[in-house]
């Protein structure tokens, strides 16, 4: 089953483009990652697939409908971000309490499980949270609704790192539980790559690939070695980022192919996260050519 | 429990050697059943696709066979199967190394010869 | 397999309402603060003095409720208004809404206001009387009472609740336009303005309010008139997007 699909999906901000041709499946019950540099549109993308905003030109339809104003797509689909906000005159306590009215396979036992978990005061307003506590609260709530897409924009900013950890971990083991299909944007990849079954990688409001992980992994390939072998290796080959190690031993990451094994030269494999920046860095350079 | 994340070996195949090495030492019996895709990733703190993946491996070469909707078993010449096959495959890589490094460091073939023997001494 | 649950329109705008008539009780707070403060400007009444036959003078207090009602107004204009505010708005979609069940919910709640504060409205001016009786030497109240007119009484009480919502829904419609541009928090002022001064504007409003041929007109007319603040209402905010 496909619960997204956008074709060609396009949003302006004033004369801004954000979202500049975005197409892209999402099959069912999948954890994928929406990774991105600031200001790639990741928010905006996620926005417009939760109904909150209005698409630009283009088609979207989340359960085979356009999301804005659609009641069944706000039923069943839920977007965590740190601008969740809930009227400052109900409780915590009052707030998981009223979320089952609205959201039918609410999870009341794990929403209070967790709650109870994150030491949260249910008298507290939610208001009144600190950053990392807001977060961690607007997390219970994301996982308990169940719904069948959920998404989350930027979930662990402001927690520390003990939280970021038993989030990775809670999300994971109700997903085993409960299959559906979720979708994080993050910075930190790093931290979360092992609970990614896909990745959906974008840059200036398009879509730059959307592979599992595994080929992202398999996706480029690092030579390391004395600088004339290695330009010779890489010449004609796609280049991704290149760095001087020393005077005499340069670093270039190429798109994978097949290549001769060439004594003076290593091949190193290039992490996920590393991946993903290369390929979106505009040049092929570093913070290093800065200083030159 | 653990995996080498900063490995360079893909999730899903330290996952196939996990079990592997379970198999080998016996945890995992011929015929016997072999964990679910989803314990896999609920173990090792993983995507359940991932650890499908390390399962389908096996599958593949036989060392693990389906029973539909009952899981994965371990198949019944799978220990020696996997014996054969570190011996072929990891061993001649890790001697390719060996060999490698040993140029590398101009240690001469008979050195290396020495050096193997000495280290089978040693370990007796 | 996917499991997608289907709640009906009706079914998630109930829910609604039952969240904002827990999550808004400070409006009913905050009206229940301004009757108060009319009640205490009303206390001053109108007064008149006369004598009468065997030398003795006399005073005669007219109190009325229409100063707490002009309060309760100005209050229903606000809590439209409020009710239009990106916090009110934003807080709605961190559950399941579409921009048509926040409204037809908020339009619920504000004839739930409406009543209360119709019904608190006119009881007040029971209450501005049994206050007289015990804080002035007044000897003798005369008023109309329930009893004495029934339905005079509830005809006047469902006005009363009836154009505090028509209010309220101006306010609304309002607060809706000022968040597509700042510029309309002064269009209710200029209209106000236009209004009362022009030829126009005093026809206008001779025809709404006094050129009534029965009362059931009035309150037809008032309803219909809450209805067309509302659509609007709902039209304006189908161009406003959340978190943005």
């Amino acid at each position: 089953m496909t619960v997204i699909d956008c074709q060609d999906l396009r949003k302006k901000y004033k004369r801004m483009a954000a979202l500049d041709g975005i197409t892209f499946q999402l099959k069912d019950q999948k954890i994928t990652g929406l990774i991105g540099r600031n200001g790639a549109g990741k928010t905006t993308l996620l926005k417009i697939l939760a109904g909150f905003i209005r698409k630009g030109s283009g088609d979207v339809l989340v359960f085979s409908s356009n999301p804005f104003n659609n009641l069944r797509v706000s039923g069943n689909s839920i977007l965590v971000d740190d601008q969740m906000s809930f009227p400052d005159s109900l409780t915590l306590a009052d707030i998981l309490g009223m979320a089952p009215d609205f959201y039918k396979r609410w999870d009341t036992e794990l929403a209070n499980n967790l709650f109870k978990y994150f030491k949260l005061n249910p008298k507290q307003l939610h208001s009144r949270l600190s950053k990392g506590n807001k977060a961690t609260f607007n997390m219970i709530f994301g996982l308990a609704t169940r719904c069948e897409l959920t998404m989350f924009d930027e979930p662990t900013n402001g927690m520390d790192e003990a939280v970021r950890s038993d989030f990775y971990r809670a999300l994971l083991k109700d997903y085993i539980a409960h299959p559906r299909s979720i979708m994080i944007s993050s910075h930190h990849l790093a931290e979360m790559e092992h609970l990614l079954e896909d990745i959906l990688l974008i840059h200036k409001g398009k879509v730059v690939f959307h592979q599992s992980l595994e080929e992202v992994k398999e996706y480029a390939v690092a030579l390391q070695g004395t600088t004339d072998l290695v330009e010779k290796l890489a010449a004609g080959k796609e280049i991704l980022h290149t760095k001087q190690l020393d005077s005499q031993r340069n670093y270039v990451v190429i798109k994978k192919e097949e290549m001769p094994v060439i004594d003076g030269v290593t091949t190193q494999p290039v992490s996920v996260s590393d991946v993903c920046m290369y390929v979106t860095s505009d040049g092929k350079g570093g913070i290093d050519d800065v200083f030159k | 429990m653990d995996l080498n994340t900063e490995s360079t070996k893909p999730i899903y195949i330290q996952i196939a050697e996990w079990i592997e090495n379970e198999i080998i030492a016996d945890r995992f019996q011929s015929d016997g059943k072999v964990h679910s895709q989803y314990q896999l990733a609920d173990l090792f703190n993983i995507n359940p696709a991932t650890a499908a993946k390390g399962l389908t491996i096996l599958v593949e070469e036989q060392i693990l066979y389906k029973r539909r909707g009952l899981g994965m078993f371990v198949a019944l010449e799978a220990k020696n199967m996997i014996l054969e096959k570190r011996r072929n495959e990891t061993l001649t890589r890790m001697a390719r190394e060996l060999v490698l490094e040993a140029r590398r460091l101009s240690v001469s073939e008979e050195e290396l010869i020495q050096l193997i023997k000495k280290c089978e001494e040693e370990q007796k | 397999m996917m499991f997608l649950s289907n709640s009906t329109l009706g079914e998630v705008v109930w829910t609604q309402l039952k969240f904002k008539m827990n999550a808004y009780l400070g409006a009913v707070v905050s009206l229940i603060f301004v009757q108060i403060i009319g009640l205490i400007v009303s206390m001053n009444g109108n007064s008149s003095t006369g004598s009468g036959v065997d030398n003795t003078s006399f005073t005669i207090i007219t109190i009325s409720s229409d100063v707490v009602f002009a309060f309760v107004g100005i209050w229903a204009v606000f809590v439209g208004k409020l009710f239009t505010t990106k916090a009110y708005r934003y807080d709605d979609f961190s559950f399941v809404a579409t921009r048509l069940s926040s409204n037809l919910a908020n339009f619920s709640v504000l004839c739930l206001m409406s009543i209360f504060a119709g019904v608190t409205t006119f009881l007040s001016n029971y209450i501005l009387r049994v206050v007289l009786l015990l804080v002035s030497d007044v000897d003798y109240v005369k008023s109309v009472s329930i009893f004495e007119d029934p339905i005079g009484t509830i005809v006047n009480l469902s006005i009363m609740i009836i154009l505090i919502l028509t209010i309220s829904a101006g306010g609304y419609l309002w607060g809706m336009l000022v968040q597509i541009h700042k510029a309309f928090t002064y269009l209710l002022i200029l209209l106000i303005i236009t209004l009362l001064v022009t030829k126009t504007g005093q026809t206008i409003l001779q025809y709404v309010f006094i050129e009534n041929e029965s009362i059931v007109f009035l309150i037809v007319k008032l309803i219909a008139l809450s209805l067309v603040f509302f659509l609007l209402a709902i039209l304006c905010s189908n161009r406003l997007e959340v978190r943005r």
